[in-house]
């Protein structure tokens, strides 16, 4: 990566992760046609990575996870109840949300304003009686704006406007209006300059430290290293490997490195 | 603080210029032919309200395209759907009385709608193909049941409430459009359906992702296009006071164009129902100018086409 190293305090960046209770969220027996089944379990406050090489199946177990993806056959459970996930609608409705691979295809509305798109799950939390409470839609929008400093001349400018790493805060604010217990992030620093790449790792660690769980899906190392407690490791459609962070062991990128290929 | 506000209102006012443009343009219109036409009467009360009567159907069907359109979708069947259901209704209002004939054409409207919506949504057929199928087929059943004749309507309330009457001097044709534009306006503007139609336009893909059921948007859209289609097709019979299986015959276009012409954008995405109405309107103007020219009926297609298209050519567009 040109420019800054990302800082790696390791020590200062370990969670102490309680995965002694019940698991918040659990994938069983996902079936991706690979060697095994995919199986994982998610705990609150976690960033759990999932590494693996270009088409080993990290897209398909997250979009299968959130409804986009009906092909393939899986059992999904939250808060230990199981749960039927057709659709990204039933998804948000189980408070999980998806920051999705592609932004502009998948993850915005490019003529529609910054208050459109980061309102466009809740559009029904948003009404007073029948109609739209827009005082509240801007509200919201120039919330997140603040809170994710996101460059935008107003929250009525159109999206597509936005520079790559504000388009993408556009989308994580998005999922968070929603509230969400869980966040799917697939290649979110994809076409992010290096500034909005640093914002976005530090909103990750900030929704962890809240009690979310995230699933963070990425091909740079770096980052995996640095944001996530535990790293999947996929390869040919099931899991081959998983790295722990603890006290004293870091989740290195050598190590991924070596148990993708 | 003042600057941030100001350049936050010139922000609102340059996305919505667009849309003032089309007021502008009808206005414009509306003078050019007051002036050039003044001797033949275009400005009297009687030709006002003549063009309000005869652009009813165009704009209560508008508002209904409007929807269909925004989400990226067509409908071919809708001309079609208009001859059926005003057959029906006649068919039925003599027999069982008006509310059984509204209830009956707004089903069979709806009925129709709705297997376009189930072509287009869950056998993923091009709306194109699925709605041009089904108006062949609907045209052919108009034509079937009733062996190409007209059916007249004796019901003199029916006549009234559906097409014919003036409440004092305002038409009903007139009360029944802005029913129809005020409650369609608000339906896109301000609520969360019109929110998540916008969306499912703009982008189906994005608007899925976020958790909108956009396949069952756009069943239940061209679902309520054939009700309205229904309702279009009573307002001509009580208007003629019988039903024939030519109407709505040469709507399809009007109705596009209008909806064209008022900015809303055949990609989907935009959604401007107040557009449409007034799409309607400077298409209403238009046909009614060429008539008070006196030109020639045949002279009068051929203007108007090229009107409309010009119209369409400088109407606001991305």
């Amino acid at each position: 990566m040109v420019g800054r190293k990302l800082e790696n305090s390791i020590v200062s960046n370990f969670r102490n992760i309680d995965r002694k209770g019940n698991p918040r969220f659990e994938v069983k027996d996902l079936d991706l046609g690979g060697k095994e089944k995919v199986c994982f379990k998610l705990w609150p406050g976690e960033v759990l990575g999932i590494a693996g090489l270009l088409g080993a199946g990290q897209t398909k177990i997250v979009q299968s996870i959130y409804g986009v993806e009906g092909k393939y056959r899986k059992d999904i459970f939250v808060n230990g109840e199981k749960v039927n996930i057709k659709s990204p609608a039933d998804a948000i409705k189980h408070k999980i949300t998806m920051v999705p691979e592609e932004r502009l295809v998948q993850g915005l509305v490019p003529e529609q304003s910054v208050k459109q798109n980061i309102c466009m799950s809740i559009f029904d939390t948003l009404k007073r009686g029948w109609f739209i409470n827009d005082k509240k839609v801007e509200s919201i929008a120039n919330k997140y704006v603040s809170d994710l400093s996101i460059k935008t001349a107003s929250i009525f400018k159109k999206v597509k406007y936005l520079s790559g790493g504000n388009q993408q805060k556009v989308v994580i604010s998005k999922n968070l209006a929603v509230n969400p217990d869980i966040i799917i992030l697939n290649d979110p620093s994809f076409g992010v300059d290096i500034n909005s790449k640093q914002e976005i790792l530090k909103i990750v660690s900030k929704l962890a430290s809240e009690g979310k769980s995230i699933i963070f899906v990425s091909s740079e190392l770096e980052e995996l290293t640095f944001a996530c407690d535990r790293v999947l490791i996929i390869k040919d459609g099931y899991i081959v490997n998983e790295l722990i962070k603890n006290k004293e062991v870091n989740i290195t990128e050598e190590l991924i490195l070596s148990a993708i290929q | 603080m003042y600057i941030k506000n100001k350049s936050i209102l010139r922000e609102k006012i340059s996305a919505n210029i667009k849309e003032y443009m089309i007021f502008i343009i009808a206005f414009g219109i509306f003078i050019i032919f007051s002036i050039v036409l003044f001797d033949k009467g275009f400005l009297t009360g009687v030709n006002i309200l003549n063009i309000f009567r005869q652009t009813a159907m165009i704009s209560v069907m508008a508002v209904g395209y409007t929807f269909v359109m925004a989400t990226g979708e067509i409908d071919l069947s809708i001309g079609s759907t208009i001859a059926l259901t005003a057959l029906i209704s006649a068919i039925v209002v003599g027999k069982f009385g008006i509310l059984a004939s509204l209830i009956a054409a707004v089903s069979f409207g709806a009925l129709i709608g709705f297997i376009n919506g189930f072509f287009v949504v869950k056998v993923k057929i091009p709306s194109f193909l699925a709605t041009l199928a089904m108006m062949i087929m609907v045209q052919g059943f108009a034509r079937w049941i009733t062996q190409l004749r007209a059916i007249s309507v004796t019901n003199k309330t029916f006549n009234f409430i559906f097409g014919g009457g003036n409440l004092g001097r305002v038409p009903i044709l007139f009360i029944w459009t802005l029913l129809f534009i005020i409650i369609g306006h608000f339906i896109m503007v301000k609520t969360s359906f019109g929110r998540k139609v916008l969306a499912t336009g703009g982008n189906q893909v994005a608007a899925r992702f976020s958790g909108i059921n956009t396949g069952n948007i756009k069943w239940l859209l061209f679902t309520v296009l054939g009700a309205i289609a229904a309702i279009t097709g009573m307002l001509y019979t009580g208007r003629m006071t019988a039903a024939r299986y030519s109407y709505g015959e040469n709507d399809l276009f009007t109705i596009m164009a209008a909806v064209i012409i008022g900015g809303n954008s055949i990609y989907g995405g935009k959604g401007t129902v107040v557009g449409a109405f007034i799409g309607s309107i400077i298409i209403g103007m238009v046909n009614n100018g060429l008539i008070l020219f006196g030109l020639n009926v045949d002279l009068q297609i051929i203007f108007k086409g090229a009107i409309i298209l010009l119209a369409i050519i400088l109407s606001p567009k991305e």
